[in-house]
């Protein structure tokens, strides 16, 4: 029976190829719209290496400074010191492992290699301490991470990623090479791939341990220049990190006479930490949903209504047809399915020239879709991840949506046609 | 005509319903798009009262202390005299029109000091944005007093004198001017308390900022407030330059090999060398992918309405091949029947603008959706406008093509239909 209307609608299609040809833009159109938002979405949150740990990970970017005696007078915020991460972060036991790394603002490393002074590079440094390679998952070329040992003996080892190797030495096997970071010999450790800037948290262009620079004094005990990330043994964990994290902050505070660390409600999932821009607001997620579902919904609604009024004009014409089979017994619910079938092919078709053309768009407009002032300041390019864009939730999605499509912009047209009266319908024209 | 125009709308109601629904929901959408446009393009160009082109910020380092270049006789009682001669060297290099050293200060960056002000001992009732600069900050950045004169600015602040925005010395001390006043940090009696020297234009905190961030005041970056600037802080300071325009050209690569040893003072080291509108168009890059990507909305938009119209009006003019070849054989021209087709378009536009101005205007009273400035009358009438002339213009090109169409056909050929 569906074949039947397929194969209908198919000639319906050819027949008058214009307002098809119309119907189809018009859907490839949002279908490409929405594919891109839910795309962007997926890219920005689902796991991917060397951030595959994404969803059991929390994420501890900024702390306030609070005065003790007035919660009135707005807190100093910033990122975090070492000694405030030893005292209250680190010691989480909960947790599988609890990593320091320095924070995004973190100035670039001047990069020389011995013997060429003049000549220098600028790369992205991250100071972090062993159990960063815990965290995330990077594939290396060659070598291996600092280990525990090394961070704590402060030895002057580093991880550099694939390009800068070429760069540097034209060459990735290069692990034991000396290169100078900020005019200190440094022996490269191991050599990882290129991580996308879109990994934010694991991005950087070389890795050093933070104990080989020395320390920086913080602010009130509790600024600094560094950030912490949680990794759980499962989501599940995520609130009684957060109770332990919250007594241990406590714990802290009562000792302190003159200021107090706030976390203005972190430690935040990864979806609540890449909207967090400034160190001392927390993200308003309900409105950053709201947008989202607005938008979805607005690009949804558009396109049906122009669809429907299309589809109507059609079944119009087509209603003589229509009566002549309800004449011969075709019931109301056989019209209406046949409606729905039918205009579902040219939606098909529609949406899958929009999903290619996201696919295009997405890579095409890669900096406008990702680009924001946190990564724009990085040295590295935006690299799409393709694997999670290939993703077969993708083509589920979007499935789904030209379903809901379908449905909106064929549900009142087929209800008018089907509820016809059958002399009538014979009789127009 | 209009009154006919109203017949045939009215008559095809049931088949108009869709396309006005349509065109009242993308009016509301397409406004508020536009809107946001419009405000964020004329905040963008009105003017900073500052000059970025051809300025860069420089950053020193500290050398490690495993560094082959360490020296082990350093002390911290140096730490001023050696900062003030790296901005004397930069100073004395020829590519280099002016050269200071601030914290916080530049242009198109996020983070802020603020500070408390009194006038005796009351209390201004906002926090003012802090610039600890060298003089010769106003001479890189270009920043002018009301006469236009930046030397006023600078010899102000060499005297350790304040220069203040004029927001401030409006609020602070209404009427009168605050040139002479007496300022101080903190409230108390034993307090030090600095005298204005001078008053700039509007500062602009960025280009799409608030209003609130207007407010600052200037202070000379002295000797004694540098020496806190020592190894673990010196990656703060910023060495903000403007390079003679015709030396503009390669600037990091040329500085650097020039510079590097001349850098190596003490145990600082020479860095970064970044170009200030470079960074700029970076700390922009959030706002301007929104702004592009409700550019792609707009298109996506009108895109829509131009395909629904067309199909519409397709479906209308077969459906009415009949009435057309009346029209013809009756006398009216070719150029009169595509009139009636436009008219009808702009008729059903007009009909669906209105209730969404209405809507516009309650979302807009009711602050449901925001917008960070005040709207006036003016504002809300160029944004009606835009999004209407937007709209009209792709319905006429929509109508185009089917109603041309049914135009060309012979009258013969059209009454045959019947």
């Amino acid at each position: 029976m569906i074949r039947q209307y397929f194969k209908q609608a198919w000639r319906l299609l050819m027949e008058n190829p214009v307002l098809g040809t119309i119907s189809i833009i018009g859907t490839a159109l949002a279908i490409c719209m929405i594919m891109v938002i839910v795309m962007s979405h997926q890219v920005r949150s689902s796991p991917y290496p060397p951030e595959t740990n994404r969803d059991r990970t929390l994420y501890m970017q900024y702390v306030g400074a609070q005065l003790k005696n007035d919660s009135l007078e707005p807190a100093a915020t910033g990122s975090i010191s070492i000694e405030f991460a030893k005292a209250c972060l680190k010691p989480l036991k909960i947790p599988e492992a609890v990593s320091i790394c320095s924070s995004a603002f973190e100035p670039v490393g001047l990069i020389t290699i011995p013997g060429q002074v003049k000549k220098a590079i600028h790369l992205d440094k991250r100071l972090t301490d062993a159990e960063f390679w815990q965290i995330f998952d990077f594939s290396f070329i060659c070598g291996k991470p600092y280990t525990v040992e090394d961070v704590e003996a402060g030895l002057k080892k580093a991880v550099i990623t694939e390009s800068v190797a070429l760069r540097l030495f034209e060459d990735t096997e290069v692990a034991g090479k000396l290169f100078r970071i900020n005019h200190v010999d440094y022996t490269v450790s191991g050599v990882v791939e290129d991580v996308s800037t879109l990994a934010f948290f694991a991005y950087a262009q070389v890795w050093l341990p933070y104990t080989s620079q020395e320390i920086y004094q913080s602010r009130f005990n509790v600024l600094g220049r560094y950030q912490a990330f949680i990794l759980a043994k499962s989501p599940k964990d995520f609130p009684a990190i957060r109770r332990e994290a919250e007594q241990l902050r406590e714990q802290f505070n009562d000792a302190q006479t003159d200021r107090i660390a706030i976390y203005m409600e972190q430690p935040d999932t990864h979806y609540k930490a890449i909207h967090r821009f400034a160190t001392d607001l927390p993200p308003d997620m309900r409105q950053i949903v709201n947008q989202s579902v607005i938008t979805l919904l607005l690009l949804l609604l558009i396109p049906a209504v122009n669809l429907s009024s299309m589809t109507g004009s059609r079944m119009e014409k087509r209603l003589s047809e229509l009566g002549i089979q309800r004449a011969f017994g075709a019931t109301k619910s056989n019209i209406f399915s046949q409606t729905i079938w039918g205009s579902s092919l040219q939606t098909l078709l529609g949406g899958f020239l929009g999903l290619i053309f996201s696919f295009i768009s997405s890579y095409a407009f890669k900096e406008v879709i990702y680009g924001n002032r946190m990564n724009a300041r990085l040295l590295s390019d935006i690299s799409i991840p393709w694997k999670t864009l290939f993703d077969p939730a993708i083509f589920i999605y979007a499935l789904l949506f030209c379903f809901l499509l379908n449905l909106l912009s064929a549900f009142i047209p087929a209800w008018r046609v089907s509820r016809a009266e059958i002399a009538q319908s014979i009789l127009s024209k | 005509m209009i009154q006919h125009l109203f017949r045939i709308i009215w008559n095809e109601r049931r088949n108009n319903i869709g396309i006005w629904i349509e065109l009242f929901l993308v009016s509301v959408c397409m406004w508020y798009i536009v809107d946001y446009i419009y405000v964020a393009a004329s905040d963008y160009y009105k003017p900073l009262g500052f000059d970025t082109e051809h300025t860069y910020i420089v950053r020193l380092g500290y050398l490690n202390r495993e560094s082959l270049l360490y020296q082990q006789t350093d002390t911290t009682a140096n730490t001023a005299a050696q900062l003030f001669m790296a901005l004397e060297r930069i100073q004395q290099n020829p590519l280099v029109e002016a050269a200071s050293i601030s914290v916080f200060s530049r242009p198109h960056i996020s983070s802020a000091f603020w500070e408390s002000f009194y006038s005796d001992t009351i209390r201004y009732e906002y926090y003012v944005l802090r610039r600890f600069v060298t003089p010769d900050f106003f001479r890189v950045f270009r920043y002018k007093s009301a006469s236009g004169s930046t030397d006023e600015l600078v010899a102000a602040l060499k005297r350790n004198e304040l220069v203040l925005a004029p927001e401030v010395e409006r609020e602070m001390f209404p009427g009168e001017s605050a040139v002479g006043k007496r300022i101080k940090f903190e409230s108390g009696p034993n307090v030090q308390s600095f005298r204005v020297g001078a008053i700039s234009t509007t500062i602009r905190y960025d280009n799409w900022m608030d209003e609130d961030l207007k407010r600052y005041f200037a202070r000379l970056f002295d000797t004694e407030q540098l020496s806190y600037y020592d190894k673990d802080n010196v990656e703060y300071l910023e060495f903000c330059l403007r390079v003679k325009p015709e030396e503009d050209y390669d600037f990091p690569e040329r500085f650097y090999e020039q510079m590097t040893e001349r850098l190596l003072i003490g145990n600082f080291y020479l860095n970064s060398i970044k170009y200030i509108p470079d960074t700029k168009e970076k700390f922009h890059m959030g706002m301007m992918n929104q702004l592009r990507t409700r550019g792609f909305v707009v298109f996506f938009l009108l895109a829509n309405i131009f395909l629904g119209i067309i199909g519409t009006f397709w479906f209308r003019t077969q459906h009415r091949r009949e009435e057309i070849g009346i029209r013809a054989a009756v006398g009216d021209s070719p150029r009169g029947i595509l009139n009636l087709y436009y008219g009808e378009g702009i008729l059903l536009l007009s009909i669906a603008f209105l209730p969404a101005m209405l809507i516009i205007h309650i979302l807009k009273e009711t602050e449901i959706l925001s917008f960070y400035r005040e709207y006036t009358a003016a504002h809300y009438f160029i944004g009606l406008c835009i999004t209407y002339l937007l709209l009209a213009g792709t319905i006429v090109l929509g109508i185009t093509f089917p109603a041309r169409k049914a135009v060309n056909m012979t009258p013969a050929e059209a009454l045959r239909d019947e």
